[in-house]
């Protein structure tokens, strides 16, 4: 190794020299006295667990992302956390364990195995709030406004699109249909690509209810302004939580425009599906779609995630 | 799988992307030119800390080039007391 190799940092992995520092350390201190004055209690989730018990409910792609290192003290397999949200949510299950609404929120370094775009950072600086304890419009409401309210702490609000969609609609489809594993999973697999050929192609290929695979095969193209809604409607009407998810979003969206928030509506909006059950909102950068610059997500009756016992025998 | 299922709402982001959408604009800063000893010195220093300056001491010997400091203004003896000064680049 040369000495400019020894100067070589990994890919994904970067140095935030004095001038980017100082943005992000300002944009920080604003972003959590901003919730702290909405009620979010500041939490520090651990850099570092047991494998098992940070993957405990977690999804496929969380376990390819989460870096493992044996442990010296114990010889047990560790993981490095890749993302703080299913961290905060067993704070709320099983730490706090409150019966009222809990609003936690969480600024740290998470690492990821892999970025999640070519050049993309490994090391995100991961800002979030959760708030656990109510399902609902009031709660997504509640969220979605303090996300804007951060974009506009970033002076980014002008300058990002507000994508919302809602998995539930697919999941009533998909449910209706009585897909097999594997083949739901190339069903979302079309979905993250809006693949239509490829689309059309997999549902002539299913013995698929009528209504369900018109429905399937129109819905991740509905996708634009409120107009979508009309349309939707009459594809879903089959399918009472479908609608129901739909109705959600509708007003959802009509409170957001009376408070100036213009969203983009993408029903078949897949990201996050294995780990989310309600609304899932982003806020994207023109011509950079991934990753998007915040993601909401609505975890409608999500598992609590287990702790296993703290003295478990190695 | 044990525990309480509980809903929950929320958003992430990735700070360093977030702060990286929007210029903030370079806060400027003041270099005191003196000794840190001269106990007259040190409390103007102190003082304009105290205000929400960001004071950076002038080291003996050493360069300190206020453009790489990022210090706009300095603080140097005038007669008996301390003055501060714009600096021009």
């Amino acid at each position: 190794m040369n000495q400019e190799e020894q100067w070589l940092l990994p890919d994904g992995v970067e140095e935030v020299l004095p001038e980017r520092a100082r943005a992000i350390e300002q944009l920080r201190r604003r972003a959590l006295d901003l919730y702290q004055s909405w009620g979010y209690e500041l939490v520090y989730p651990p850099l570092i667990e047991f494998l098992e018990s940070l993957l405990n409910g977690a999804g496929r792609d969380l376990e390819r992302d989460t870096f493992k290192i044996t442990d010296q003290l114990s010889g047990r397999l560790m993981g490095v956390r890749a993302d703080m949200t299913p961290q905060v949510a067993r704070i709320d299950a099983h730490s706090l364990r409150r019966n009222a609404p809990t609003r936690l929120c969480y600024c740290s370094t998470a690492l990821r195995a892999r970025p999640t775009q070519v050049g993309g950072t490994r090391l995100p600086y991961q800002l979030g709030v959760e708030l656990f304890g109510h399902a609902g419009g009031d709660s997504d409401l509640e969220v979605i406004l303090l996300m804007g309210e951060t974009l506009a702490l970033a002076g980014a609000n002008d300058k990002v699109v507000l994508d919302l969609g809602h998995v539930g609609i697919f999941r009533a489809l998909v449910d209706a249909c009585d897909l097999d594993a594997a083949a739901q999973a190339t069903l979302e697999d079309i979905y993250l690509r809006k693949a239509r050929t490829e689309l059309t192609r997999f549902l002539d290929g299913q013995a698929l209810p009528e209504a369900a695979a018109r429905a399937l095969a129109a819905l991740p193209f509905l996708d634009g302004d409120t107009g979508v809604f009309a349309q939707a409607r009459g594809l879903l009407a089959d399918f009472p939580d479908a609608t129901r998810a739909l109705a959600d979003l509708e007003r959802l969206v009509s409170v957001l425009a009376e408070r100036g928030l213009d969203v983009h509506l993408d029903l078949g909006e897949l990201r996050g599906y294995h780990y989310h059950t309600g609304c899932v909102f982003a806020a994207y950068l023109p011509g950079d779609s991934e990753p998007p610059a915040a993601t909401i997500t609505s975890v409608k009756c999500s598992a609590g995630r287990a702790r296993p016992p703290a003295s478990v025998p190695t | 799988m044990f525990g309480r299922a509980r809903p929950a709402t929320g958003f992430s982001a990735d700070l360093k992307k977030l702060a990286s959408l929007a210029p903030v604009p370079r806060a400027g800063a003041v270099l005191a030119r003196g000794e840190l000893a001269d106990a007259g010195f040190a409390a103007r220093v102190a003082e304009l800390r105290a205000r929400g300056e960001r004071v950076v001491l002038a080291l003996a010997g050493a360069d300190n080039d206020p453009a790489e400091l990022g210090c706009d203004r300095e603080l140097v003896s005038a007669g008996d007391g301390w003055t501060l000064q714009s600096i021009s680049s």
